[in-house]
């Protein structure tokens, strides 16, 4: 099907044939990501617009609609050749730059007029889902770079270093050496500003976010000034919540597939692991210590010398075959470690920037003779300025839509009742995690308004703060839920908790399916204060 | 009803709402479209990725059938689990054990190695296994040490050998297929790791740098109270180490010496068995004149021993018997003694007069003992410039006396020659005996020896006697025949023996001696007469003080036959000078409230005026002065007590002194400047001779706002000093008188005295 005569880019939106899970066809428009050359044949990676990035795939020319091919425009929202992705305000001497390269690149239509052939609400759409980098800092040099490295690699998944990264700085933070140190993280865009010390502080405490408009051509509104903050991600937490991460390299996926234990999992998204690695066609994990090798003989070396049969940490919760071990990110580093990086293969938004020093990590494990197989997990902040009390989330896919993700949130929950506090997950949430936490609190809360008791023939009632204070779901969370159940209700002046028949149904129905539940009384959990230990 | 008619209150998470079910409520579909008063909740997801397709679809699915169905979940890349080698992969079987696993903090696996041998290390293994035997831990091991050793460039081959301590062929063909592998090695190392960040910062953006430190957050910004305290307990900690190091490296030495002396003592016998000295005739034949060297086995020993054990004294307070110790002549630093001495006003129970020798022997013995393993960090023993991380402080034997650095204060180091030595007589005695002073008796005319004076409760004078190796010799001296040896070779340093607790170890020969001190510090007056001896005497005196250098002080008295006339004199002194202050305390207190009045201000402009001076110096400073006027009122008190008093000439002698030993430490420079200005008081002479120290602090503290405010202009500021002090009422009399003499007397012009002044006045700024 592809037109040998027109060159495929990277930046290019086309039709890309993809089965459905009714297994019909289907041509949703996809991105060109990258493109490479094997020997024979050429490889497409494309990302399915409006479809989640962890179905994105690397395809070949005849799944491809070359006839409603559109190429990226001059200031596309799009990554350009160089998988530049294209939303960013760019620097003057960028423009430049690209006009020469596309000029030379694009033989047959000019990169500077947009191809007509897509309709534009869809293009506009599109511009929305990706706002991608927005770092105008590039600088000629880094491109060269690329260039060469591009020269160098056959394929194009090219491994650029890309100086994009603003990350969240923390507003307020305050005391200058903070803001010292900030400045020595060295991001290129900040070290082109010259101030004398005393005005650079000032700069960098007073309005962080509007550093980075010295830099943008006069004009141009960066929408979201905040992600322009040249900084390292946030400090707490382990989500990013903005996408500037997102340059071409951790936009693909850069393991193919990771053996542990039973089990192969594809990963769905970049994960740092050691570069030399991510050409192998399998990764190989050891199932208890979570380290990676090259091949099945180092595996099976390894497995001679390690001789762990469960996590490395202590175990709090054990009932029936599920057991949970806590494990201190500062403690057992190498473990947290290598735990973060294979969950970054199943989440999008983890960041892997910072150690795991100030986390907790709750491994839910299922037993068998072999020991203590990894289920799922999740990271909690050892001290949450946010009342989180979940920082990542994850059941490996082998176990998914079984409930184990559930059992993972109710012993979230479970911990922060201990602790006495209420507690939410981390933001953003991904659509699993959306879906897998709406339906918790759905059936929790539901769960206690269908067992309340009216007491001296009154109608039962409750307030939102005793739910809350009963499930440690934040208040927030419990509204939400009730809203998206459509419980609440405005009923002659006040309002009700009304509880359809098909919610009540419904819910009866979830809760027959719901096998798997913690019991409090096998938790064995002392919480302790990290606040007074000093550093985590 | 109309929807828009009315606004539904807000929300309230606190107020009970009912439950109902849909049956009870036929009438509810009205109320469905106010729903939207309760405010939105954010879903909490990314923006651009809730408009994805297969999650609205799920959504939207559960929202019409209340729960899922198999197609409208979100779709997921496919997993595997059908590995059929697992069994064979992990061998064996793991018992769940009764108890939650508990796990141990310290794990073991250190010891294995990370390098994991491939199909490829297996061919060389078993090609090396034809001719050797070598396990594939082995082999591990060697590439994991090889491995780690090397970073950017790889170890080499001599380096392997040590490192790996194998027979050179395996050693050799390891380590050339390692380096071969090595080079075709795509990552960076054959291990392969995570990518490490870079400490300048270019990795910031590497989207495979993952787990970077975070050095914000190590920042004890919650603790920073806490900081100089830890700080301090490391250093002192680390002290404590270094110290514990040094005693574990003499027992070492101890028991090699032991373990030899049993060799020797072996070998002795063997070689006695085999001579046949069986009664021991030529063991003692032998021994006999190697007597004397027996005594010797302990000299590694002894020197360290013993510093240590002054170390402990020195940390327990104790005063005891100090151990032989060769003392360096150090010139006390001026302010260090007016520091003391204004805390002894406070405390007078404590001899604070000791204290820089002290703090000096301390010193010598830290360096001495604990050089080999003390690392001197950022200076914090020598200058610590920190005030607040004074290291040590309980070993300090000085406690709160001790000197301690002002933060933005710059110290000078104290200047050896005769003109900037501290501006007392005194500086003698604490050359020679510290805080100590040759002291003698009028009434029983005799020496008793080495002494002090402090103020004991309730203003009763204490003589503290200290007992040296001269005593016996002292005792029977006669006062004026009173020769001290010389200073350098004081064998031993003095004890102090409080008159009132008997000292267990003093001989009945003390008893006498105690008697007389007794009778010195309960009878005051006793000593009255000296002064007046002394100052017939002070016309040669002044001659002699004036060209007196250093150590040579109490030679040229003894040739004058002198008593110690100047300790003396600046002993009593110093005495008179507490009853002084005790009394200007109550006057302070009972009369004079409008001084108090004009004190005050002068002193807090001085302080505002000069920022450099902060209140401690300024404080001090005032000290200085303070003694000023002791001195000279001290003549005036033996006049009281009714023995006619020649003061002019002596009190001349004094300022002359102090003019020429101004300049070495700060109080010093300002007894200077009151000197200088004082030329240009018009009315000196007519004031009253009483006047007390607060008033002098007044007069200066303006004198030196003046100064430092003009420098190039000294001559009205002098003017301004003077009438300020006459308005004072109470101005230093008897300064101006001496300073006129001085100045008469050395044939100075005004404008010298004025530049002198300005120069001090200076040098106050720096500080």
């Amino acid at each position: 099907m592809a037109d040998s005569s027109v060159e495929i880019i990277e930046g290019c939106r086309l039709p890309v044939l993809r089965k459905n899970q009714e297994n019909e066809d289907e041509w949703p428009l996809a991105e060109i990501l990258s493109v490479k050359d094997i020997p024979g044949r050429k490889l497409y990676y494309v990302h399915y617009i409006d479809f989640n990035k962890r179905l994105d795939e690397w395809v070949t020319p005849d799944r491809l609609d070359m006839k409603k091919l559109q190429f990226p425009k001059k200031e596309a929202k799009t990554p350009t050749k160089n998988g530049l992705p294209g939303s960013r305000p760019s620097s003057p001497e960028r423009d430049v730059k690209r006009k020469a390269e596309s000029v030379s690149l694009a033989t047959q239509v000019t990169a500077a007029t947009p191809v007509p052939s897509l309709p534009s609400s869809a293009e506009a759409s599109q511009a929305s889902v990706y706002p991608a980098m927005r770092d105008p800092s590039f600088s000629i040099k880094s491109r060269e770079e690329h260039e060469q490295l591009t020269s160098l690699t056959t394929n194009g998944t090219t491994r650029r270093l890309i100086p994009s990264q603003p990350g969240r700085k923390r507003k307020n933070c305050g005391g200058t050496d903070e803001m010292v140190k900030v400045f020595q993280n060295n991001n290129p865009r900040c070290s082109t500003v010259f101030l004398p010390p005393g005005e650079m502080v000032k700069v960098f405490q007073n309005n962080n976010p509007r550093c980075s408009t010295v830099f943008l051509p006069p004009g141009e509104d960066s929408q979201d000034s905040s992600d322009g903050i040249p900084s390292a991600p946030r400090m707490t937490g382990s989500l990013v919540s903005d996408r500037s991460h997102d340059d071409i390299v951790t936009r693909m996926k850069n393991i193919d597939c990771i053996e542990l234990g039973r089990h192969r999992l594809k990963p769905w998204y970049f994960s740092p692991y050691p570069q030399e690695l991510t050409t192998l066609p399998i990764l190989y994990l050891c199932e208890f210590c979570l380290k990676y090798r090259k091949s099945l003989k180092c595996l099976q070396r390894h497995l001679t010398k390690c001789n762990l049969r469960h996590p490395p940490g202590n175990e709090i919760y054990r009932k029936g075959t599920i057991s949970f071990f806590e494990i201190d990110g500062r403690k057992n580093k190498t473990y947290s470690q290598n735990l973060c990086l294979l969950a970054k293969c199943f989440l999008d938004h983890k960041t892997l920037y910072y150690d795991t020093d100030p986390f907790l990590f709750y491994v839910m494990t299922e037993y068998d003779s072999k020991g203590f197989h990894i289920v799922g997990y999740f990271s909690k902040e050892k001290e949450s300025t946010e009342d989180y009390n979940v920082a990542c989330i994850l059941t490996l896919p082998p176990y998914q839509r079984r409930g184990y993700g559930k059992l993972l949130i109710e012993f979230s929950y479970e911990l922060s009742k201990v602790e006495g506090k209420t507690g939410t997950p981390e933001k953003p949430l991904s659509d699993l995690g959306l879906l897998s936490y709406r339906s918790y609190w759905s059936q929790t809360i539901l769960e206690i308004l269908m067992n309340l008791k009216s007491e001296n023939g009154e109608r039962p009632q409750i307030t939102i703060n005793e739910i809350s204070e009963i499930t440690s779901v934040k208040k927030e969370d419990v509204i939400s839920t009730l809203q998206y159940l459509n419980l609440i209700n405005y009923y002659k002046g006040q309002y009700i908790l009304n509880l359809s028949e098909d919610i009540v149904e419904g819910h009866e129905r979830a809760m027959q399916k719901r096998h798997l539940r913690i019991d409090p009384k096998c938790l064995h959990f002392t919480p302790k204060d990290w606040s007074k230990r000093g550093k985590w | 009803m109309s929807k828009l008619s009315f606004r539904a209150r807000a929300l309230d998470a606190a107020k009970p709402l009912p439950i109902y079910r849909n049956k009870d409520l036929p009438d509810l579909t009205d109320c469905v479209s106010i729903n939207r008063a309760v405010p939105q909740m954010p879903t909490g997801m990314e923006k651009e990725e809730e408009s994805e397709h297969h999650l609205q679809r799920a959504i939207s699915a559960q929202q019409v059938f209340r729960e899922k169905k198999e197609s409208m979940v979100i779709p997921v890349p496919e997993a595997e689990s059908n590995i059929t080698y697992y069994d064979r992969l992990y061998k064996g079987e793991f018992r769940i054990p009764k108890q939650l696993i508990h796990i141990q903090p310290l794990g073991l696996d250190n010891e294995l190695p990370d390098y994991d041998m491939d199909s490829e290390d297996e061919t060389l293994l078993n090609r090396l296994n034809r001719k050797m035997e070598l396990k594939p831990v082995q082999f591990e091991i060697m590439m994991d040490r090889l491995e780690k050793a090397s970073t950017n460039q790889l170890v080499t081959l001599q380096e392997a050998k040590l490192l790996l301590n194998e027979d050179d062929y395996l050693l050799k063909s390891v380590y050339d297929y390692w380096v071969r592998k090595r080079k075709n090695c795509r990552g960076p190392s054959l291990i392969p790791q995570i990518k490490q960040e870079k400490r300048d910062g270019s990795s910031n953006n590497d989207a495979y740098v993952a787990f970077r430190r975070r050095t914000e957050k190590m920042q004890t910004r919650k603790n920073r109270k806490n900081d100089e305290v830890s700080y301090e307990k490391m250093l002192k900690l680390r002290r404590e180490f270094s110290r514990t190091m040094s005693i574990l490296e003499m027992i070492k030495k101890r028991e090699k010496s032991k373990r030899e002396l049993l060799h020797l003592t072996l070998e002795v016998f063997e070689k006695r068995y085999q001579i046949g000295d069986f009664s021991g005739e030529i063991l003692t034949e032998v021994t006999v004149p190697l007597a004397e060297k027996t005594i010797y086995p302990a000299p590694i020993s002894l020197p360290f021993s013993s510093r240590h054990k002054a170390e402990s004294k020195i940390k327990s307070h104790n005063s005891g018997p100090k151990h032989l110790h060769p003392f360096t002549v150090k010139p006390e630093l001026h302010f260090d003694f007016v520091r003391s001495h204004k805390k002894y006003n406070k405390r007078p129970r404590l001899d604070t007069f000791r204290q820089p020798g002290r703090l000096e022997r301390q010193q010598t013995i830290n360096k001495a003992d604990i050089k080999q393993y003390d690392f001197h960090s950022s200076g914090e023993e020598d200058y610590p410039l920190s005030p607040a991380s004074e290291p040590d402080e309980e070993n300090d034997p000085d406690g709160i006396f001790a000197f301690r650095r002002k933060a933005g204060c710059s110290y000078n180091a104290p200047l050896v020659d005769q003109s900037c030595s501290p501006h007392w007589q005194q500086t003698d005695q604490d050359r020679l005996w510290q805080r100590n002073c040759l002291t003698a008796l009028s009434v029983p005319r005799r020496c008793i020896a080495v002494a002090r004076g402090r103020v004991g409760r309730g203003g009763r004078v204490v003589l503290d006697r200290t007992s040296s190796d001269l005593d016996r010799a002292l005792r029977h001296l006669d006062p004026d025949m009173f020769y001290p040896s010389a200073d350098s070779i004081v064998p031993d340093l003095p004890v102090h023996t409080n008159t009132n607790s008997h000292n267990s170890r003093s001989s009945p020969q003390r008893s006498l001696t105690q008697l007389l001190s007794d009778i010195q510090a309960c009878r005051w007056k006793f000593f009255r007469p000296r002064p007046l001896q002394e100052n017939s005497r002070g016309e040669d005196k002044k001659g002699t003080a004036q060209v007196e250098k250093g150590g040579a002080t109490l030679l040229s008295n003894s040739v004058s036959g002198g008593f110690t006339e100047e300790q003396f004199h600046s002993h009593q002194q110093q005495l008179v000078q507490m009853h002084k202050q005790l009394q200007q305390q109550e006057l302070q207190q009972n009369s004079t409230a409008p001084e108090l009045h004009t004190h005050l201000p002068n002193t807090a402009s001085s302080d505002c005026m000069s920022k450099t001076l902060d209140s401690a110096s300024a404080h001090f400073a005032a000290s200085a002065v303070v003694n000023t006027p002791n001195n000279e009122n001290r003549p005036q008190i033996a006049s009281v007590n009714g023995v006619l008093p020649n003061s002019g000439n002596f009190r001349q002698a004094k300022s002359n002194h102090s003019v020429q030993s101004g300049g070495g430490g700060e109080s010093g420079s300002l007894v200077r400047m009151t000197n200088a200005s004082s030329p240009q008081l018009p009315v000196p002479q007519s004031l009253p001779h009483g006047h007390g120290h607060l008033s002098t602090v007044s007069a200066v503290s303006p004198a030196h706002k003046h100064h430092s405010a003009r420098l190039c202009a000294p001559s009205p500021s002098a003017l301004k000093l003077a009438s300020v002090a006459s308005s004072l009422d109470r101005v230093p009399k008897v300064t101006p008188t001496s300073a006129i003499d001085v100045a008469r007397e050395n044939h100075e012009p005004e404008r010298l005295a004025l530049n002198g002044l300005s120069e001090t006045t200076v040098a106050m700024e720096v500080t």
